[in-house]
């Protein structure tokens, strides 16, 4: 396996919001701007990354049969770890991810990434997965916050581009808006998809 | 060994390995955190109470203020410059903290909405300086009310609006019975 084609799997082929639809919970809850969701997927980029070396460093050690509550055990314990150091030592970079941390544990790209890959891979080609799909995930929210901040406070990156005679819509960034959005978006890559298969139906 | 002893072996072992570091990663971080979070308390305390740069806390009397939560004096080179009072109320979606800085004289020297979970674009707009600003300057000698004296509500979250209020005047309340008479020590 090439190192590129793991990389740029996690980004667009099995992204995991839009392809795998995984971690629904903070993708729907934290897109209300498009900087939650560069945040939020760089802290989940960050613990993957991490979480699939350590799984595949242990992967000899862990019985397949309890491999769950090992995996569980694990992970947790690492982001309670990751949490407790940024917190006491760059507190800065906490104050912007730090409420985003709790809510990894619960996220389970982890868990499939470390059950799908990292088990049953080489650590650097684990390490790679976990980048390429924190990246895919993060690419993905930044996406959604993007959309939605745009129109339900007519803003991007906190930046107002529609300036003050546009009324924003609020539904957009409450909860109803998550689903919409991700409805939509998840409906038009998959009439994409489907156009590209039929594409090369035809050639073959 | 049978095999669900060597699993449930092996799991223990993974299970104290990772209870070992937590509990160390606990020890190590511990004061840095708590350094850290005093600091950043300090700074929320200076930006309602310009120029006090220390602060102590002064006591609540038990029972008699359940929505006052902490109360701090703020000197700068040892001189009182006034107080700050975080004070809690009921928001539209829950508890609304809200931190109140009544410098010497007597006035609202600043308001800040330290916690909250309000609507997003309605209720949260409390945070935004266009409305907390309202407050500073006002006097602290009575009650604010929503409406006169140039506090104007957010349009469509008049609960929020009310709630940033009624957390103002708990903390007015407290000032005025324990602290305007130069007690607090």
């Amino acid at each position: 396996m090439k190192v590129k084609d793991i990389l740029f799997n996690g980004i667009i082929k099995e992204n995991p919001t839009f392809r795998l639809v995984l971690g629904m919970c903070p993708t729907l809850a934290v897109t209300t701007a498009a900087v939650n969701g560069v945040a939020m997927g760089l802290a989940v980029t960050f613990v993957l990354a991490a979480s699939n070396l350590v799984i595949s460093l242990l992967r000899k050690f862990i019985p397949d049969k309890v491999r769950i509550p090992a995996f569980v055990t694990i992970i947790a314990a690492f982001v309670t770890i990751v949490g407790m150091l940024m917190e006491a030592f760059v507190p800065d970079l906490f104050k912007a991810l730090g409420l985003f941390i709790p809510l990894i544990v619960v996220n389970c790209i982890i868990l499939a990434r470390a059950e799908a890959f990292a088990s049953k891979n080489s650590a650097f080609h684990s390490l790679i997965d976990g980048i390429g799909m924190g990246l895919g995930f993060t690419i993905a929210l930044t996406v959604l916050g993007t959309i939605r901040e745009l129109l339900g406070a007519g803003s991007v990156f906190g930046i107002s581009l529609l300036g003050q005679a546009y009324e924003p819509a609020i539904i957009m960034i409450l909860p109803p808006g998550a689903f919409i959005t991700l409805g939509t978006l998840l409906a038009l890559l998959n009439k994409l998809d489907q156009k590209r298969q039929q594409k090369h139906g035809e050639k073959a | 060994m049978p095999e669900t002893l060597k699993l449930g072996l092996k799991l223990l072992i993974i299970t104290v390995v990772a209870t070992f570091a937590l509990a160390l990663t606990q020890m190590v971080t511990e004061e840095p955190i708590r350094v850290q979070a005093e600091k950043a308390a300090n700074e929320a305390r200076s930006e309602v109470l310009e120029g006090a740069d220390e602060f102590t806390p002064v006591d609540i009397p038990d029972g008699t203020y359940p929505n006052v939560l902490e109360v701090h004096k703020g000197l700068m080179n040892g001189e009182t410059r006034g107080y700050t009072i975080k004070t809690s109320s009921k928001g539209y979606g829950g508890d609304l903290i809200v931190i109140v800085g009544i410098d010497a004289n007597g006035t609202i020297s600043g308001v800040r909405i330290t916690q909250h979970s309000e609507t997003p674009g309605l209720g949260a707009k409390a945070q935004e300086p266009a409305f907390y600003e309202q407050f500073s300057g006002k006097s602290a000698g009575s009650e604010l009310r929503l409406g006169d004296a140039g506090i104007a509500a957010i349009s469509g979250a008049t609960i929020s609006s009310r709630a940033v209020t009624a957390a103002v005047n708990y903390a007015i309340e407290f000032y005025n019975a324990e602290l305007a008479a130069g007690g607090g020590n």
